[in-house]
């Protein structure tokens, strides 16, 4: 489904963030290539978990708990904290979604990101401005 | 700290009142001890045992308010929690269940009913999350400090253990030392008669208690020492024939019927009743002059106690300590005398700086005063308003005394002459001066004899202070052409017949119509020659 943001084209200043839900409804593999970013030790725990994964949700800062899904907390929560979570040679579409599990999925443009996985704005911009979607990294 | 209603510590130590509960405390610990403990000993007991007792009222205050959640913590359902996170809410548990987190392990889920009936699930048994190293701060204050509380408190909690000790009968004490009076050692009466015959042999004293020990030929067992030694003090202390005369830390004995008549009873010229304390509606200048005229009769025991020590001070004699070999104990002289806790009479002795030779003294407390150098006086050829000064040494019983130096020479002083009818007469006459003296303070006497018999006369006689007040002006402003007295003058010469404090005088000069305040602390007579 495309919204009115999707038909303009983005800028330099365009800020992206991933898009999970747009994520899951277009792409069936979605949680394979989610566990694929999880540490070794929590890929193996969600590997065999199959697609019905509601689990109790811990809030970090306050320790109350909610039902959600515990692929994407933990990701985020866990994995995207491990020192070794972007390398240097990470490919440029998998480096710009680690930069938004890192951060939380906070919104940043092209320049921003630029700054944080050491690559030209451009390159950046070209890459996930187009009309084709890469895990859900989208306009806001 | 992160618990507990303890924001007023601080309050809670400085208006701490020592309770009956507190002392069946010590009370408790020196029956266990079965040994004698000084008054500090029984202050870090007392602090321990508040110590303990406020750690037991705050674990009970946090059991009512409810327990700090923390996610690694387990609860039981009815357990009241505090959420610090949720504004320190308070919550009771209802529920606890498995917690289901691939990314998690295991871990419990634990629901709680707040105080307005919402529920929510809360991470129990949960060994990884940042609250568990998270440390809260519910007030303000700095956290209880034991050794803060011992250096900020330990003076009036001193203070107020004492008295609370004194108005107990359990407990005994010697000098600064207490004891559970059921456990102490029957010394027996024919020790005590054979220490009096000891301490006669040795002039009455003073003997320190080891000495008396030594000499009795007591002895004890090593672990009864203390206790026999703590007895035996208790039974010298409660016979009148003795007396405890030792600074602090020290005791030492003295036979009371062989302590000087000075000691005994103050002597004549410096015997009062009153103490009359300088008023707080003085001006600033007055109190200053009345402050500094350093006479006992000024000061109250607090004021007297509550000062700092220093090396040496010096002491302007008046006619009374003059003709009694005394000083006063004040604020000034007290900087170097040796304290004592308990004792009224305390034994010191005065070297004298110049001849090394010892002056056997003592500093009677009860009165304000030390006495024992009526000799050394004479020696010097000392006069009223001579200055002395007294310099502390390493022991608090002995001081060094010596005389502000001077040159021999002859000065005009103010010398007292007694006319045959009795009555005094003041005239400025050469005198031979051999020490340093305050000018307005020097009183020459010719007829110490002659003054004597007059104090005596006087005991007799009830003469109001205003008419001597009256007649002294009257004779001092002949002393010079404008016929005005100064304070000073007047008070060193009123106290050459009778014992007259300041702040006394001061009320009579200010209340006295025949008296005018001419300014600068001189007096003047309304009529001259009318007495």
């Amino acid at each position: 489904m495309l919204n009115k943001s999707s038909l303009i084209k983005p800028s330099l200043t365009t800020k992206f963030r991933v898009d999970f839900d747009w994520w899951k409804m277009q792409d069936r593999n979605w949680r394979n290539s989610l566990v694929s970013f999880m540490c070794p030790k929590h890929q193996e725990l969600f590997a065999h978990a199959g697609d019905a994964q509601e689990m109790d949700l811990v809030d970090p800062e306050t320790g109350e708990v909610s039902r959600g899904d515990g692929l994407i907390q933990t990701l985020v929560e866990h994995c995207a904290r491990q020192e070794y979570f972007i390398t240097s040679n990470t490919p440029l579409v998998d480096s710009v979604f680690k930069v938004f599990l890192v951060n939380h999925n906070q919104p940043l443009d092209s320049v921003e990101l630029a700054d944080r996985i050491g690559k030209p704005a451009e390159t950046i911009l070209r890459t996930i401005g187009t009309t084709r979607v890469y895990k859900g990294i989208r306009p806001v | 700290m992160g618990s507990g209603n303890y924001n007023s510590w601080k309050t809670y130590w400085a208006n701490l009142e020592v309770t009956s509960s507190d002392l069946q405390q010590l009370t408790d610990y020196l029956f266990e001890k079965e040994e004698p403990s000084t008054v500090d000993g029984l202050l870090q007991v007392l602090i321990d045992h508040r110590l303990g007792e406020r750690e037991a009222d705050r674990k009970q205050k946090l059991e009512s308010v409810g327990e700090l959640y923390v996610p690694a913590n387990s609860y039981e359902i009815g357990a009241k929690l505090r959420f610090p996170e949720k504004d320190w809410k308070q919550a009771i548990v209802i529920s606890n269940r498995p917690g289901e987190n691939l990314g998690l392990g295991e871990f419990t889920v634990t629901e709680v009913e707040f105080e307005d009936g919402s529920r929510q699930s809360f991470a129990t048994n949960l060994t990884e999350h940042a609250l568990n190293a998270k440390v809260y701060k519910e007030h303000d204050d700095e956290p209880e400090n034991p050794s803060e509380i011992h250096t900020l408190f330990a003076p009036i909690l001193r203070g107020k253990l004492r008295k609370a000790l004194e108005k107990q009968s359990e407990l005994v004490r010697i000098a600064d030392t207490w004891f559970p009076r059921s456990l102490l050692m029957d010394v027996g009466k024919g020790y005590l008669n054979l220490a009096e015959a000891i301490l006669d042999a040795h002039e009455g004293g003073p003997l320190s208690i080891e000495a008396l020990m030594k000499e009795l030929e007591l002895e004890a067992e090593p672990q009864n020492k203390k206790l026999l030694e703590f007895s035996l003090n208790y039974d010298l202390q409660e016979d009148p024939r003795f007396d405890e005369v030792g600074t602090t830390g020290e005791i030492a004995w003295f036979l009371k019927r062989l302590e000087p008549q000075a000691v005994l009873e103050p002597p004549i010229c410096i015997r009062s009743n009153t103490v009359v304390p300088l008023a707080d509606h003085l001006d600033e200048e007055s109190y200053k002059l009345l402050y500094d005229l350093d006479d006992e009769l000024s000061f109250t025991n607090d004021e007297i106690n509550e000062v700092d020590r220093v090396d040496s001070v010096k002491i302007t004699l008046t006619y009374p300590h003059w003709r009694s070999g005394s000083i006063p104990v004040t604020p000034n002289s007290n900087r170097v005398l040796p304290s004592a806790l308990e004792s009224e009479n305390v034994k010191i002795t005065f070297i004298d700086k110049e001849t090394q030779q010892p002056i056997s003294a003592w500093v009677v407390r009860p009165h304000n005063y030390a006495v024992g150098m009526r000799e050394w006086y004479l020696e010097k050829n000392l006069i009223p308003g001579s200055v002395i000064e007294i310099t502390a040494t390493k022991h608090p019983g002995t001081m060094l005394i010596a005389t502000e130096k001077k040159r021999s020479n002859k000065e005009w002083i103010k010398t007292v002459l007694i006319g045959a009818d009795g009555g005094l007469v003041f005239a400025l006459l050469r005198q031979p001066i051999y020490a340093g003296f305050t000018e307005r303070m020097a009183i020459a006497i010719p007829d110490q004899d002659g003054l004597d018999k007059i104090w005596h006369d006087r005991l007799s006689k009830n003469i109001p202070l205003n008419s001597d007040v009256v007649r002294m002006m009257n004779e001092l402003s002949k002393l010079n052409s404008q016929r005005h007295v100064h304070f000073i003058d007047l008070y060193a010469a009123i106290n050459v017949i009778r014992r007259t404090p300041p702040m006394e005088l001061f009320e009579v000069l200010s209340t006295n119509p025949e008296i005018i305040h001419v300014g600068d602390h001189y007096y003047h007579l309304a009529e001259q020659g009318k007495e």
